[in-house]
């Protein structure tokens, strides 16, 4: 069931809390390496000393290097003006709502480019290729003869059977279909253009053909593929620029439900509502009631916890001969469906995500973990882990466990390093120059632990700043193989599962995973992550972080209102100067 | 409006309607000059630019020869090029002259002829400034259907969680990665699935090339407006859109290959799409590629193109050929002894690389072959894979490049000079003026004579 609504709660705006936590350890880790110095890099263009985040990227803060001390305050800013493209899944369901149709539902799209794990931020940075161009041209073409080859259809999406180019039903559909595709209200000038285009094709061909090319047309427009974020141009000079009533509206649908504003949305933008926070919280809640809503907020989850990764998984199979794509594909749904659950369909404290003994499994999951379930692979059950079994929460799910893993080998190093990067926010630099970051393989005949072949490999202090860090959590996971099968030894040898995280000591999965759901860092993380998310610009510290956080915090760590409270905030409505 | 169900083909359709051949027309013999190095009317036989790169470098000791000069002796990984030692050069002793994360600064500067820059954090690098293949692609083809075509084996990287700096090899800038394409259905079909159009046809094709091109003005003038609003990081983005604008507009002025020429022969639209990520059919995806890149050059549809055999972070696992329990870049860390997988998968790729040198000199071009006419960089980022060595790189070229490069040799700079200095020479040997190549320790003002006509 739903959440109830929380219009009535606290504003985010009122708490003001300090979560610097990881901010204060990561600064620790950089600082000890003596990132500041050297790292082959020229300092002329890498300006930023810290060797963090992005230098173009007006959020961060300059002074981050000291140890302990939390950044200064920075001004508010939002993400920068500029530019974001459409990624593949924004342009398929953008069309589809255009259109009437999913046109593209088949289609293979140009891939995205994600940027530290997010679509989003890639969207603010990465241009579209040739390939993205050649491929929009294309399918404008097919999208439109789908529609217009249909006689119905085309009566229909244009609302007339239009006598001549000229007739006023022709302007009246660009019009409308203008203020869809740029998600804003097109200008005349804008709309002469599209109507003297279906006048010259009509005049060797007929109408219907010309409203074709026009409406090709627009799905190729920059102002269709990209969503355009400039603020008001009257405030052109300030550091800050209030987002257009319509920019908000893009800003909000693509947040929640993955594509453009509808006409409902536009209507209410409009008519001013979307300017005071009531009448933006409003629209937000009757959004979030949307089916998009559900798959496309769970993406965040999905890219932040790097769901997709076990697409790409590759295994040795005289080693795992049990490893089958079926088997990958059920481990990938089941993290769905925990997370999804979780986040979205019955929120509660996110953090119980590390401790929580309940799972989904089908009948290929219940015989890789050896525990009662649904006969078929088809079906789906709640189940919750046996007393004494050694799994608990997300780290101990197979798919996690498998998709941070070598072909062969467990990597503790990758499974640290997700635990200190993707749930604490702790920014792992680079390694130092030159150095090598695989463990060598024992010498031949000679079988070592994980442990011993990490702490052998780990006697320069230079790595061991940053693997004191990483390698505990993945060393507590070593009772899991690199398929995920629990082990209760390694080769005959005995698995040490223990270690710490910021003075908090645990010894295997199960500990672990309830020292994560009681770190505060891990919520503060998640806070921060999202911010970058819905608004596609990396961000380490500032006011409306750290009040983002204290928000997420008083609502008991729930999704619902993470996603409240962004859009509740100032932040949601400016953008700060262009880079 | 023609009613059909609209595919590939017929979209294309009006790429070749009503249009004049203007440019890129494939050389037939009887349009060459006596020599066979030039057309009738004196212009040159174009010369073309590749390369080829692969990931995690070599096994120095079993790569490099013993012996410089025209005698040098086969090794065990060069085994598979000696065939065609007449064709090629290989370099020694070239470095990169700047430390940095192992792996990423080779990568960049070979590319760029500068570091990286570090957005931080999961090694999120990505280039300067744009990659050399761009400016030599720009100098050599301003007048072909593809400025360049970018194409690799196993991954297009775009799952590799590091920076976009180690998931492509050539770059309009930072943030503008030319992923390679991994799919042979997916190069053949965006250079040669082109249908001409009958022009006795009543039916009007949909879309027409001029009714594209009309669109195309309408799109570009948008773009120029919005461009005129952002800041300067959009302003080079919509520049790249832009580019590829006029990409299209230039192929609806241009001709489609003419089939029946002796040296362009269209190939049929390859049997697969990109491979598989478990066990992927190397040798059947090269060979795929390798047609696909031989008949772009062949058809003058190119004259550049980067080929991206494996990275060496999104390399493949070749479990059923070699036994391998991990992927390349992995083993040449992981392996003990002398690493004998490590040096297979080498060998391997070097087999690779000598399939493209053999179809190339299959392609008769006037009175040689497309390798008289082609000039190729083939490089790794690193030089030694197990211990990151910046020395030492393994490098390559191919072809004669029209004359400019002498072939046959094994070269080694003795006094550890920059390894740009080879995007230098290709850059000469492609008649560009380039009086310097590279920033800081990277710049270079002079190519490697030595091979060199």
């Amino acid at each position: 069931m739903r959440w109830s609504s929380t219009l009535g709660s606290p504003h985010p705006r009122q708490v003001v809390g300090s979560s610097l936590l990881s901010l204060a350890v990561l600064a620790g880790c950089t600082e000890e390496l003596g990132r500041s110095e050297g790292w082959g890099m020229d300092s002329g263009t890498d300006n930023r000393g810290d060797g963090l985040g992005d230098p173009d990227d007006p959020n961060q803060p300059d002074d981050m290097g000291t140890p302990g001390t939390p950044a200064a305050p920075v001004p508010l800013s939002g993400p920068s003006a500029g530019l974001r493209t459409l990624s593949a899944s924004e342009y398929r369901l953008s069309a589809r709502d255009l259109l009437g149709a999913d046109v593209f539902q088949d289609t293979t799209l140009p891939a995205d480019t994600p940027v530290n794990g997010f679509t989003s931020l890639g969207s603010a940075r990465v241009a579209f290729s040739a390939q993205h161009v050649e491929s929009f041209e294309q399918l404008s073409y097919s999208a439109a003869e789908q529609v217009f080859d249909d006689e119905a259809l085309r009566v229909e999406f244009v609302g007339c059977t239009p006598a001549a180019s000229d007739d006023p039903c022709v302007r009246e559909f660009l019009t409308r279909f203008a203020r869809k595709a740029f998600r804003r209200a097109a200008t005349a000038e804008e709309i002469d253009v599209y109507a003297n285009l279906v006048i010259a094709v009509a005049e060797t061909s007929d109408v219907w053909t010309g409203l074709a090319y026009a409406v090709a047309a627009f799905l190729q427009s920059p102002d269709f593929l990209y969503r355009v974020e400039l603020g008001t141009p009257e405030d052109a000079a300030a550091t800050e620029r209030q987002l257009t009533a319509y920019e908000v509206a893009t800003r909000l649908a693509y947040l929640v439900t993955g594509t453009a504003p509808g006409d409902d949305l536009l209507d209410a933008a409009e008519a001013g509502l979307l300017d005071d926070e009531v009448g933006l919280l409003g629209e937000l809640e009757r959004l979030l009631l949307l089916p998009e809503a559900e798959e496309n907020l769970v993406r965040f989850w999905a890219q932040q916890l790097e769901l997709g990764h076990i697409d790409q998984m590759v295994k040795v199979p005289e080693v795992f001969p049990a490893f089958t794509p079926e088997l990958a594909a059920s481990m990938k749904r089941e993290m769905y469906e925990v997370v999804s659950d979780l986040a979205w369909r019955n929120p509660d404290d996110l953090l119980t995500l590390f401790s929580t003994r309940d799972t989904f499994v089908n009948s290929t999951l219940a015989d890789f973990y050896g525990v009662s379930g649904p006969a078929s692979p088809d079906d789906w059950e709640a189940v919750t882990w046996p007393e004494g079994n050694p799994r608990a929460g997300f780290l101990s799910l197979g798919g996690f466990l498998a998709s941070h893993a070598g072909p062969a080998e467990t990597s503790v190093t990758k499974r640290g390093y997700f635990v200190v990067s993707k749930l604490l926010c702790k920014e792992i630099p680079s390694p130092p120059d030159g150095v090598d970051t695989l463990l060598p393989s024992p010498p031949a005949g000679e079988h070592l632990t994980m442990r011993e072949r990490v702490e052998q490999h780990m006697e320069d202090p230079e790595c061991n700043t940053c693997h004191s860090l990483m390698d505990p959590p993945g060393l507590a996971l070593e009772h899991f193989d690199a398929l995920g099968v629990y082990r209760e030894n390694d080769g005959g040898l005995t698995i040490d599962a223990t270690g710490e995280i910021d003075g908090n000591p645990f010894d295997g999965a199960q500990e672990l995973g309830i020292v994560l759901s009681d770190h505060s860092g891990v919520a503060a993380c998640f806070s921060r992550r999202f911010y970058e998310f819905a608004l596609g610009t990396q961000v380490h510290a500032g006011a409306p972080l750290s009040e983002l956080q204290s928000a997420f915090e008083e609502s008991g760590r729930r999704y619902p209102e993470l996603v409240r409270a962004l859009v509740s905030h100032d932040v949601f409505r400016l953008v700060s100067a262009p880079r | 409006m023609n009613r059909h169900t609209l595919d590939r083909r017929t979209l294309l359709r009006g790429v070749a309607q009503g249009l004049v051949a203007t440019v890129a027309l494939p050389p037939l013999d009887a349009m060459l000059n006596s020599n066979g190095n030039a057309y009738a009317d004196g212009t040159a036989i174009p010369v073309r630019f590749g390369v080829w790169y692969w990931g995690s470098g070599v096994r120095r000791n079993q790569f490099f020869p013993q012996t410089t000069g025209t005698d040098w002796e086969s090794t065990a990984e060069l085994a598979p090029l000696v065939p065609f030692r007449s064709e090629l050069n290989v370099l020694g002793g070239y470095s990169i002259l700047e430390s940095g994360i192992v792996h990423h600064i080779g990568t960049a500067v070979l590319k760029t002829g500068q570091g990286y820059v570090d957005h931080g954090g999961n090694f999120n690098t990505d280039v300067r400034a744009h990659s050399f293949d761009i400016d030599v692609a720009a100098h050599l083809g301003a007048d072909t259907a593809f400025p360049a075509l970018h194409v690799g084996v196993y991954s297009d990287g775009r799952f590799n969680s590091e920076g976009i700096n180690t998931r492509a090899l050539s770059h309009n800038g930072p943030g503008s990665p030319n992923m390679a394409e991994t799919s042979p259905q997916a190069v053949f079909d965006r250079l040669f699935d082109i249908v001409p159009e009958d022009p006795t046809s009543e039916t009007p094709t949909f879309p027409s090339a001029q009714h594209r091109s009309s669109v195309l003005d309408i799109v570009s003038a948008q773009t120029q407006a919005l461009r005129n609003r952002v800041g300067v990081a959009d302003q080079a983005r919509l520049d790249e859109h832009l580019e590829a604008i006029r990409g299209i507009e230039r192929r609806l002025e241009t001709t489609s290959p003419t089939p029946e020429d002796t040296t362009c022969q269209i190939p049929g639209r390859p049997s697969h799409g990109a491979p598989a990520m478990q066990n992927p059919d190397m040798v059947l995806n090269n060979d795929l590629m390798v047609e696909m890149v031989a008949m772009a050059l062949a058809c003058d549809r190119t004259r550049a193109f980067t080929f991206r055999h494996h990275g060496w972070t999104d390399d493949p696992v070749l479990t059923e050929m070699f036994g391998a329990r991990d992927r390349h870049h992995n083993l040449t860390h992981t392996e003990g002894g002398d690493q004998p997988t490590v040096h297979a998968i080498n060998v391997f790729t070097m087999q690779q690389l000598s399939r493209m040198i053999e179809r190339f000199q299959g392609v008769t071009i006037g009175d040689g072959s497309l390798l008289d006419h082609v000039g190729i960089m083939a490089y790794s980022e690193v030089g030694e894979g197990w211990s990151h060595s910046l020395d030492d790189i393994p490098m390559m070229t191919i072809g004669r490049a029209g004359g400019a490069l002498r072939t046959g040799l094994y070269h080694r700079s003795t006094s550890r000079e920059s390894a740009t200095k080879l995007n230098l020479t290709m850059m000469r040997a492609m008649g560009m003026a380039a009086p310097s190549f590279g920033e800081g320790p990277h710049q270079v003002t002079d190519p490697i004579s030595a091979i060199m006509t």
